[in-house]
């Protein structure tokens, strides 16, 4: 089995008036890798190209081991589980309903499991998801995207709009699946708390580039904060300082320990921290 | 491709099944049969049209380019949906002429089937035309755009009936032969109809229509 689930290089595509410009991205298999970035950064165009539902203008997308613009691509989707940042099934169906439209649509549909969940999430079978309230509805695309034994998870914005417990919930519903052998998750989301709590890796897109792409531990190492004055931020080489927030009393800087003085004071950083100060800090 | 017929099938659920017994009703009364027949089969395009209007709505198609589906395959859901509604239609003018001679009245069997025929092959041309122009359009501006198709039609035909007077002579030939011949058209056209559909249906997910 190749090594990695999803890869991605020099990906691109071009709108009117947004860009994702030359995206290079690996998803190893038994990893989440936590796709952030703010609203219109490019994850939602990122997941379609990821599943050849959008023309890409250049780059090549390898996912489950075949490119996904070649015929073998379609056998692959049997195995991806995906769930949108809305469900876009018509509200006049049941969950019910959308078990029976599944069965026909995938060939590893496993109804007892679809079952499973859905009473497991306790959603009631033949209501209307007219009448369902958004986290039910996520419930309801997880249940459907869980159902027909995916080796591959892609999650866009799963997480947003919902409640912290169901939150809590459903995050641990995506970490157990991406511990089984030869599972992975991509996950898409603005709420950064969420992917520093399961992510292995995180990529960080701004505006349809990706501004790093990392293991979440080592880049929570790599960066730290370091609270001093004005003078005193003169003193530290300017590669080491990678956004800052200028205050009354001081200065707060998001610095690369690697390049700063032994003894300096470095205080440990959040995912949240190094996504805020790249991209609304003062950068250097 | 059974999961998108499913789908739609749910998605009327209610309404289709509302329609067709409205149309049943209309097929057995005498004075309205020919009405009710007409309606029966106009069902095989509204349905399709009805369906696109509701993938729109709930955005469908993003979910739907997700699942395990060729564009073909989204795109031919809708021409079955038809080819079903038509069937359905059949068997509606059927049911209606059993229920006329049943209840009294006259049913001439062979013009039930001639018209059923008939009808079928009209729907099958209109599916053609009017699919490709829904998914270029978009189901709002689609509907308008088919209308004015129909109207630019009949204009056109009324147009050149001014100017000659009368219908151009064509040579006699046996119904079963027309009926042959309008069958072989039919699948051209939709083959056609088709492929521009999947052509129309790819821009529109490129967003090249928004």
């Amino acid at each position: 089995m190749e090594a990695n689930a999803i890869e991605i290089r020099g990906l691109t595509k071009r709108y009117k008036d947004f860009a994702l410009e030359n995206l290079d991205l690996e998803l190893p298999y038994g990893c989440v890798l936590g796709l952030v970035g703010e609203n219109g950064a490019g994850k939602s165009t990122t997941i379609r190209l990821i599943m050849d539902a959008l023309d890409r203008d250049g780059g090549t997308v390898t996912v489950l081991g075949a490119d996904n613009k070649s015929s073998e691509f379609l056998e692959r989707k049997e195995d991806i589980g995906v769930v949108l940042d809305e469900t876009f099934v018509p509200e006049v169906m049941s969950a019910r309903q959308l078990g029976k439209v599944m069965a026909g649509t995938y060939k590893n549909w496993d109804q007892g499991a679809y079952d499973g969940w859905i009473k497991r999430f306790e959603l009631p079978p033949d209501k209307k998801f007219k009448d369902y309230s958004r986290g039910m509805t996520m419930k309801l695309g997880i249940a459907a995207a869980l159902s027909h034994r995916a080796r591959l998870l892609l999650l866009d914005e799963a997480t947003g709009g919902l409640d912290p417990m169901v939150r809590e919930e459903l995050l641990e519903v995506f970490a157990d699946f991406a511990a089984e052998e030869g599972h992975a998750v991509l996950l898409s989301s603005h709420i950064v708390s969420d992917l520093e709590r399961i992510c292995d890796y995180i990529a960080f897109l701004h505006k349809g580039r990706l501004m790093l792409c990392e293991e979440k531990d080592v880049l929570l190492d790599k960066f730290g904060i370091l609270k001093c004055s004005r003078e005193q931020l003169k003193n530290i080489p300017e590669e080491a300082i990678h956004g800052k927030r200028v205050g009354t009393y001081g200065v707060e800087a998001l610095v690369e320990r690697a390049f700063m003085p032994r003894d300096a004071v470095v205080d440990r950083t959040t995912l949240e921290d190094i996504i805020l100060y790249m991209v609304k800090g003062e950068q250097k | 491709m059974i999961g998108l017929l499913k789908k739609d099938l749910f998605v009327a659920d209610k309404s289709g099944r509302l329609l067709l017994v409205l149309a049943l009703v209309f097929s057995a009364v005498p004075s309205m049969s020919t009405f009710g027949n007409t309606y029966a089969m106009m069902l095989a395009v509204m349905m399709p049209m009805n369906s696109i209007a509701y993938d729109e709505r709930c955005k469908w198609d993003r979910y739907a380019a997700m699942l395990p589906y060729r564009v073909s395959q989204l795109v031919w859901s809708k021409y079955l949906l038809a080819y079903l509604y038509t069937l359905l239609g059949s068997g509606i003018m059927v049911l209606g002429t059993l229920l006329r001679s049943v209840t009294g009245g006259t049913a001439d069997w062979l013009e039930t089937a001639q018209t059923c025929v008939m009808l079928a092959l009209v729907m099958l041309f209109i599916t053609a035309l009017g699919l490709p122009v829904l998914y270029r359009f978009g189901s709002e501006k689609g509907r308008l755009a088919m209308i004015l198709c129909m109207g630019a039609s009949v204009g056109a035909a009324m147009g050149l009936l001014g100017i000659f007077g009368e219908l151009p002579e064509f040579p006699e030939l046996p119904l079963p032969v027309v009926m042959v011949g309008v069958a072989v058209l039919a699948v051209v056209v939709t083959g056609v109809s088709v492929r521009l559909s999947v052509h129309f249906y790819r821009k529109r997910q490129n967003g090249a229509y928004d």
